[in-house]
């Protein structure tokens, strides 16, 4: 469990990229599953109604094919099936998609305070969400909404807006690229803030977009998302040894004859979209993007064909206990869960911190 | 609304985005001394007078106030009952009702109130309902008189809000008007009291109700949910844990299994179809047995006179046997 700064050890012999095996990345990814389905099932099978674990299986087994258990009423049908299992299964996704994509923007801009809202998702997210609820179009509510579609192009539109501003020429430098992200995100935040002010009788209705979280969860929206995150996942990871190259040196990379500029578009493009679809389906959930992918280093080493499958299925365990803390700590009621995601995370990420001292992030 | 919305505000800002809060993130430090009851007016106006405000100061007046700057569209809503629409200079943008209000030429923010704005309109008396941005201290420093009951602080019940009639009557003058409407209005809570009367514990209805989309409701502490204890109902959202406005989560609300859902929320485009087409809520009593009902969110949030209009609906709801 060394970790590596990449500065400090550009030649590492162990660890160079070619010599990582399956045999390597194998028993991590079993751990940080079976940590995953553990976490899952415990937090399917506790609740603000008291149902016994027996009762949760058999409601669960009832649901798949060609299979039908009893012993359990309607009310308990519906708490475990539509309202639990949708919400542990959104909060995963959700968690392992922002955590996902969080590791692809680190990778492609070599910023330890890189993460996916950083071209803008989330304020171009915000507007569009914004735009729909001041608008008379939002008397409609359900599978129809369209608060999500919307919070997915403004989020499309403003991370858009950013590259293209950036691009000089044929080549967007990654620190042009953040600057103009963050020009962006202050412009659409901004247009929020003054039709908050303007509408202030939709004021809340904003906000309460804004908190996010799971409360609503359906399993429409875990359908809406997994594909997003789907594709982003296999984009990605196919250019994991491409990521790692370009960690060490562009210049090295370009002279491998790799495209540098089309992997870092196409990564990007991909974990954007990831992040706009997650977004749309579940608000605005700070904190999980940045941290895990730190994390993961800082426990299994800055190999991107580690980092990236491992910050997704870390991602999705942090955010579904996270949101199995949002809303059992006050039971019957709900916690913001950005609240709880910075309020346990915080404190953990400063222990591993502080625990493995070198920072696993080392250049800027 | 208003005050929910504060509530809201802070844990916003704490949320990754940094979008300024419009409601004000304020926390009034208006501590109510247990004991300290508000004054009741004399229908006959005797000045000088003194009023009462949440805060535990207490505002004088000598003559009967001419220029009236209303924040609270539940007030502006008594001044028009009473006949004293013609000494208010200016209402917040939030009032509605009756139609004249809304149409007021002159309104002041309800959110980001400009002190300046409301300085300027010389008003000898401001009324406030929440203490957004800090406007109360704001406007003691002009040495403006105020009448401030916060919404959250010191209105409690349906009688709370008659007091707000004789005091408002009395401070414009208009102290017969106001006793008319006052006793009217206690009349009309009384009328239902009596058929209530012989409700048992036992068939009181459970009731769940919705502020928003995301499940907001209101705790028993709270201004509505003493309208919900005043029908004897059960209210599923209980003591709320502390806060009046508690988000419940779906899990809890389907497992407490009101009698009845009441709508508060069609504004975020909430109906009683899509209510019951959300996922589990099939097995709700309330979805089962059709007793899904949509309240003018603005009757039963505000301390105005259709507070009573609101009781009656719900009454006729919870109890069609009986209304």
């Amino acid at each position: 469990m060394q970790i590596a700064a990449f500065r400090s050890r550009p030649h590492a012999e162990d660890e160079s990229p070619a010599l990582i095996t399956w045999r390597s990345i194998a028993p991590p990814l079993a751990a940080a599953t079976a940590l995953l389905l553990a976490i899952a099932a415990f937090a399917v099978s506790w609740g603000a109604a008291d149902i016994d674990p027996r009762t949760t299986l058999a409601v669960l087994i009832d649901h798949l094919p060609f299979v039908s258990t009893s012993g359990f009423t309607a009310t308990e049908d519906a708490i475990i099936w539509q309202v639990r299992a949708p919400r542990v299964a959104l909060a995963g996704l959700v968690g392992a998609t922002l955590a996902f994509a969080g590791a692809s923007y680190q990778a492609v801009f070599r910023n330890p305070l890189a993460e996916p809202y950083l071209l803008g998702v989330a304020a171009g997210a915000s507007l569009g969400a914004t735009l729909i609820i001041i608008s008379p179009l939002a008397v409609t509510a359900g599978v129809l909404s369209p608060l999500p579609p919307a919070a997915f192009a403004g989020a499309l539109a403003a991370v858009a807006l950013a590259y293209g501003l950036a691009r000089a020429g044929r080549t967007v430098t990654p620190a042009t690229l953040i600057l103009s992200g963050v020009a962006v995100s202050s412009l659409a935040t901004s247009a929020v803030t003054y039709l908050m002010l303007k509408y202030s009788e939709r004021t809340l209705a904003v906000l309460t977009w804004v908190l996010g979280g799971f409360n609503t969860a359906r399993w429409v929206e875990a359908g809406i998302l997994l594909p997003y995150l789907a594709v982003a996942a296999v984009i990605v990871i196919v250019h994991a040894r491409v990521l790692n190259v370009l960690q060490l040196d562009e210049d090295q990379a370009r002279q491998l004859g790799v495209n540098v500029e089309r992997v870092k578009l196409l990564v990007l493009a991909a974990a954007s979209l990831a992040t706009a679809a997650a977004v749309a389906v579940s608000g605005l959930i700070g904190f999980v993007g940045l941290v895990v992918p730190h994390v993961v280093r800082m426990i299994w080493g800055p190999d991107y064909r580690r980092v990236l499958p491992l910050s997704a299925l870390l991602g999705a365990s942090f955010l579904i206990l996270a949101d199995l803390v949002a809303r059992s700590v006050d039971a019957g009621r709900e916690t913001p869960i950005g609240v709880v995601t910075a309020f346990i995370g915080a404190p953990f990420f400063l222990f591993l911190l502080r625990r493995y001292s070198a920072p696993a992030f080392e250049r800027v | 609304m208003t005050a929910w919305c504060r509530r809201l505000a802070l844990p916003a800002l704490i949320v990754a985005l940094t979008l300024a809060a419009a409601c004000g993130d304020d926390e009034t430090d208006s501590a109510l001394t247990p004991g300290a009851t508000p004054t009741a007016a004399s229908p006959v106006a005797t000045f000088p007078m003194t009023v009462e405000r949440s805060d535990g100061k207490s505002e004088t007046f000598d003559a009967p106030v001419e220029r009236i700057v209303s924040l609270s569209p539940g007030a502006t809503e008594i001044l028009f009952a009473i006949g004293a629409e013609d000494r208010i200079v200016a209402v917040d943008n939030q009032a509605d009702y009756p139609a004249e209000a809304a149409a007021f030429p002159t309104k002041v923010d309800a959110y980001e109130p400009s002190i300046e704005a409301i300085a300027a309109l010389e008003p000898d008396l401001v009324i406030v309902a929440d203490n957004v941005g800090g406007i109360v201290e704001s406007l003691d420093q002009l040495s403006i008189p105020l009448f401030y009951r916060d919404l959250d602080e010191s209105v409690q019940t349906i009688d709370d809000v008659i007091e707000h009639v004789e005091i408002l009557g009395a401070l414009t003058d208009r102290g017969p008007a106001a006793e008319t409407l006052a006793s009217s209005l206690r009349a009309r809570v009384d009328a239902v009291a009596e058929q209530m009367q012989d409700v048992a514990a036992d068939e009181a209805p459970s009731v769940y109700h919705e502020l928003d989309s995301t499940l907001y409701s209101v705790a028993e502490g709270s201004f509505i949910g003493s309208v919900y204890a005043t029908l004897k109902a059960e209210n599923i959202a209980g003591d709320g844990g502390g806060t009046l406005y508690p988000q419940l989560t779906q899990e809890a609300i389907i497992d407490a299994n009101p009698d009845v859902i009441v709508l508060a929320d069609e504004e975020f485009g909430v109906t009683i179809d899509s209510v019951k087409a959300r996922p589990g809520w099939d097995a709700i009593a309330a979805v089962q047995n059709d007793r899904i009902y949509a309240i003018d969110p603005d009757i039963i949030s505000r301390p105005g006179p259709r507070i009573v209009d609101a009781l009656e609906q719900l009454a006729a709801q919870l109890y069609p046997e009986k209304f």
